[in-house]
């Protein structure tokens, strides 16, 4: 027996994870995964062994506990013991409040406020680019530069962040005021969520603690300020809207506690607070068509649309975190009343995420541009 | 397949594990030497055909030896000496030819392009060493192919050893016995490596990637020395893990593999480094290269030749590019300087009581192999020497603590846990050895608890969800 024991367990191990069925899925989205086909071909170069192997690491039954064990170890190591730093994409700062690591690494990143500036100017330059497209078939551009979570949790961000990184803090507080200078310089509208939130009793309920994007409240609040903005460049066309109460859920939307879920932990993540708030609206029935784009901060901004009856489903003509096709976009713009464009403010400034998700628009805008010089240049006979 | 994949772990060791176990004692062979098959086609089909080349050709010029006359010897040696220059380098002979002939405006030759099969070197040098053995008689020439297929083919040393010598494992190949010991024994042994693998080696290479990967303009100076231990720990942890799981599933069917690697890290000079380091290869070289070139009978002259010789065998043996040509040169002459300091030296390092600076020599060994997996690890030698000039000049660009974000991902309480397991473990520890790990319980069930841990990490690696599932 004593020389068989570990070989029992070893089997034992292999053999559970092969009974151990879990009927629902671990949490998150991956991209789905064929049943491998067989052929010579396919097994000579190795395509078949890989799509096999692929697809028996996401379908072995016990896939969740497995999942839950490893990411436990982690919480383990990292969550439980020292409160900071989990997988790649999620941190976990004090009170069991949740961070997205992108938000903290731009933050806490070394960005010298030249930098900021340089890159502010190019992406207005696009944008005032695109206003001046949009300014010529009578649509106006509303830009909503979204907060971010460390905005408000900075007490909450892991020490090694605050240490390691003194004094070079970027957010909101700073990078707003450069780049609401530059849209004001070129007569761009806009919205700076920042100082709507930032005042006491809306901070702390500002962003979900296990979640990253806002709360539907604070961009009910945001709404509220984009309505103003455009009734403010045509009353008759754009409705105001007005927000009469706060209520809590504890019903959180998929965009308010995706972080908590994400961790794959068990048992169940449950540090912070699990409510957050919502927004109660007057009645309001005149609806219209509205291109709103931007990132997933542009989510909450959605379902608060239809929550107020400013516009509808059918209406809002939706592009999340995903570019616009050129002749969709030129199609679209026939129907339209608006243009809505939200993201995260220190998103704008990212190379990697605005100038990507504009990229195709950009492109055109900029060719339609240099034509029109061209064409002024030599202007036709007729 | 490697061993530390789903499929391998899942499915392919159990089921091949529960049929050898299950089997009459005369299918065992048959049944290893078609999963060893199958193992090799799983990764490589293509190559298949050249590792049964190899395996024939091979078997067929032992059975002349025979024959009085070294021609078969020479035969067989040559033979798969060439299968591994035509895969191995020919590729880079003709690019480097090409460098030099464009330069006389002469028109280049075609590239070749040809695929590196998986594990050539490991099994060529497998069947090099039969043929010499078998020609010094210190071999029995085996004459069934049967069981020679199953020596170089045996799929827990074919793709990454340890190199194998035929006279080890030769009677084993004819008659074994199952052993619950010994079964119990290997599963212990792979089970310390899988761990090792997954959590000591993975987390260092991690670091170690996200420095390498770099721009070497961008690399502090403070991390470019993180960046140059985790990969000399990852690099041991990675190599020994493997060897163990391949000695421990080589004793699970009661096959006896060489022992690859000796706390190379707690080596007190270069030599004993390269006694303690990648030993089947070493012994492999010294055996059939440095002893016949004449060793260190010679004149002083001829046994720095041999030795630089061997270290640029073993540099190029890693791979068919520069970088390792130089690391082989680098450790070719630390040797050669290190043999001319202690030559006449009563206050040898070896010996710390005659030495008592042998501290600081065993950390200058260490810093020498150091800067030597900068060339190894480095894509090529000009970006091995900016590397190292970060290393030791520093970045001007940045100050030596700089603690960018791209740097601070790496620090996780568990990478730094795991980074202080990595050194301590690379140092022997009395009492804490593999025979501890195989007789008390208390070791055993830490040891079940990392297998568990190890596999649920393997079994998970594929999945990372997306933060943004919802779109």
């Amino acid at each position: 027996m004593r020389n068989t024991i570990f070989t029992i367990f070893f089997f034992g191990v292999i053999f559970f994870s092969w009974v151990l069925y879990s009927t629902s899925a671990p949490f998150g989205f991956v991209d789905k995964v064929s049943t491998p086909q067989f052929g010579l071909e396919a097994f000579l170069d190795c395509s078949y062994q890989k799509s096999a192997e692929k697809y028996l690491a996401r379908n072995i039954p016990s896939l969740k506990y497995l999942l839950y064990l490893k990411n436990d170890i982690y919480d383990l190591l990292n969550f439980g013991s020292f409160h900071a730093g989990y997988d790649k994409t999620i941190i976990q700062g004090e009170d069991g409040i949740l961070f997205e690591s992108g938000n903290l690494t731009v933050t806490y990143g070394s960005t010298p406020p030249e930098v900021i500036r340089e890159l502010s100017q190019k992406s207005v330059l696009e944008l005032k680019r695109l206003n001046s497209f949009l300014a010529e078939r009578g649509i106006p551009l509303i830009v909503v530069l979204a907060p971010c979570k460390v905005d408000f949790f900075d007490f909450a961000t892991p020490w090694k962040f605050k240490v390691l990184n003194p004094g070079l803090k970027i957010g909101s507080a700073n990078v707003g005021p450069i780049y609401e200078g530059l849209l004001a310089r070129d007569g761009i509208h806009f919205v700076n969520c920042f100082p709507i939130l930032d005042k006491p009793g809306l901070r702390e309920i500002s962003f979900p603690d296990r979640g990253t994007h806002w709360t539907l409240h604070s961009s009910a609040l945001c709404l509220e300020k984009i309505a103003s903005e455009l009734h403010q460049i045509n009353p008759d066309k754009f409705p105001l809207i007005d927000i009469t109460g706060t209520k809590k859920i504890r019903e959180f939307t998929n965009a308010e506690s995706d972080l908590a879920d994400l961790l794959n932990i068990w048992p169940k993540y449950s540090h912070g607070k699990p409510y957050a708030y919502m927004a109660e609206f007057a009645p309001l029935n005149k609806p219209y068509p509205l291109l709103l784009h931007g990132d997933s901060f542009s989510h909450q901004i959605h379902s608060n649309m239809i929550l107020s009856g400013y516009s509808t489903g059918e209406m809002i003509k939706y592009f999340e975190n995903r570019s616009i096709p050129r002749e969709e976009f030129l199609s679209l713009l026939k129907e339209v009343k608006a243009v809505i464009l939200v993201g995260n403010v220190l998103k704008f400034i990212l190379p990697q995420w605005w100038h990507d998700l504009a990229a195709p628009l950009n492109k055109f805008l900029e060719e339609d541009n240099s034509a029109r010089a061209a064409g002024d240049q030599n202007p036709s006979p007729d | 397949m490697v061993f530390s994949s789903p499929f391998f772990l899942s499915l392919f060791f159990p089921i091949l594990l529960l049929l050898y176990i299950f089997a009459p004692k005369s299918a065992r062979n048959a049944i290893l030497l078609l999963a060893s098959l199958f193992f090799y086609a799983w990764g490589d089909p293509r190559a298949l055909p050249i590792l049964i080349c190899v395996i024939i050709f091979t078997w067929y010029t032992g059975l002349k030896l025979a024959r009085p006359g070294r021609i078969w010897m020479i035969i067989g040696v040559v033979g798969n000496l060439a299968v591994l220059a035509f895969f191995k380098y020919l590729n880079f002979a003709v690019i480097n030819l090409n460098s030099c002939i464009t330069f006389f405006n002469l028109p280049a030759l075609p590239l070749p392009d040809i695929a590196l099969p998986i594990g050539i070197s490991f099994y060529i040098f497998q069947a090099i060493s039969y043929i010499i053995d078998a020609y010094r008689k210190q071999t029995a020439i085996q004459t069934s192919l049967f069981k020679f297929s199953l020596y170089i083919s045996l799929f827990p040393q074919l793709v990454a050893g340890p190199i194998v010598r035929y006279v080890s494992i030769a009677n084993e190949l004819g008659s074994r016995s199952l052993s619950a010991a010994n079964l119990q024994a290997g599963i212990i042994r792979f089970s310390i490596g899988l761990a090792k693998k997954v959590f000591i080696a993975d987390s260092m290479g991690y670091i170690a990637d996200v420095v390498f990967s770099s721009p070497a303009d961008t690399l502090p100076c403070l991390w470019a020395w993180i960046g140059a231990i985790t990969y000399a720990l990852q690099i041991y942890y990675d190599f020994s893990a493997y060897s163990d799981m391949a000695i421990g599933i080589g004793k699970i069917f009661n096959f006896n593999f060489p022992e690859n690697f000796n706390y190379p890290y707690a080596a007190r000079t270069l030599q004993d480094f390269w006694r303690r380091w990648h030993m089947s290869l070493t012994t492999w070289l010294r055996d059939y290269l440095y002893i016949p070139l004449g060793g260190n009978r010679g004149s002083n002259i001829h046994t720095y030749r041999n030795i630089l010789i061997i270290l640029l065998c073993c540099g190029v043996w890693h791979g068919a590019a520069w970088n390792f040509f130089f690391w082989g040169l680098y450790n070719g002459l630390g040797l050669i300087a290190e043999r001319m300091i202690f030559r006449k030296s009563p206050q040898h390092p070896r010996n710390a009581a005659a030495f008592p600076g042998a501290v600081l020599h065993a950390l200058l060994v260490l810093l020498f192999i150091l800067i030597g997996w900068v060339f190894f690890r480095s894509d090529s030698l000009a970006e091995a020497l900016h590397y190292l000039e970060i290393m030791f000049c520093g970045n001007p660009a940045f100050p030596f603590l700089s603690f960018e974000w791209a740097w601070l991902s790496c620090v996780t309480y568990s990478n730094i846990i795991f980074f202080i397991v990595a050194l301590v473990g690379s140092q022997p520890i009395k009492n804490v050895n593999l025979e501890f790990a195989e007789s008390s319980l208390l070791a055993k069930i830490g040891v079940a608890m990392l297998f568990v841990a190890a596999y649920a990490f393997v079994m998970t690696s594929d999945y990372s969800p997306f933060l943004y599932f919802r779109f």
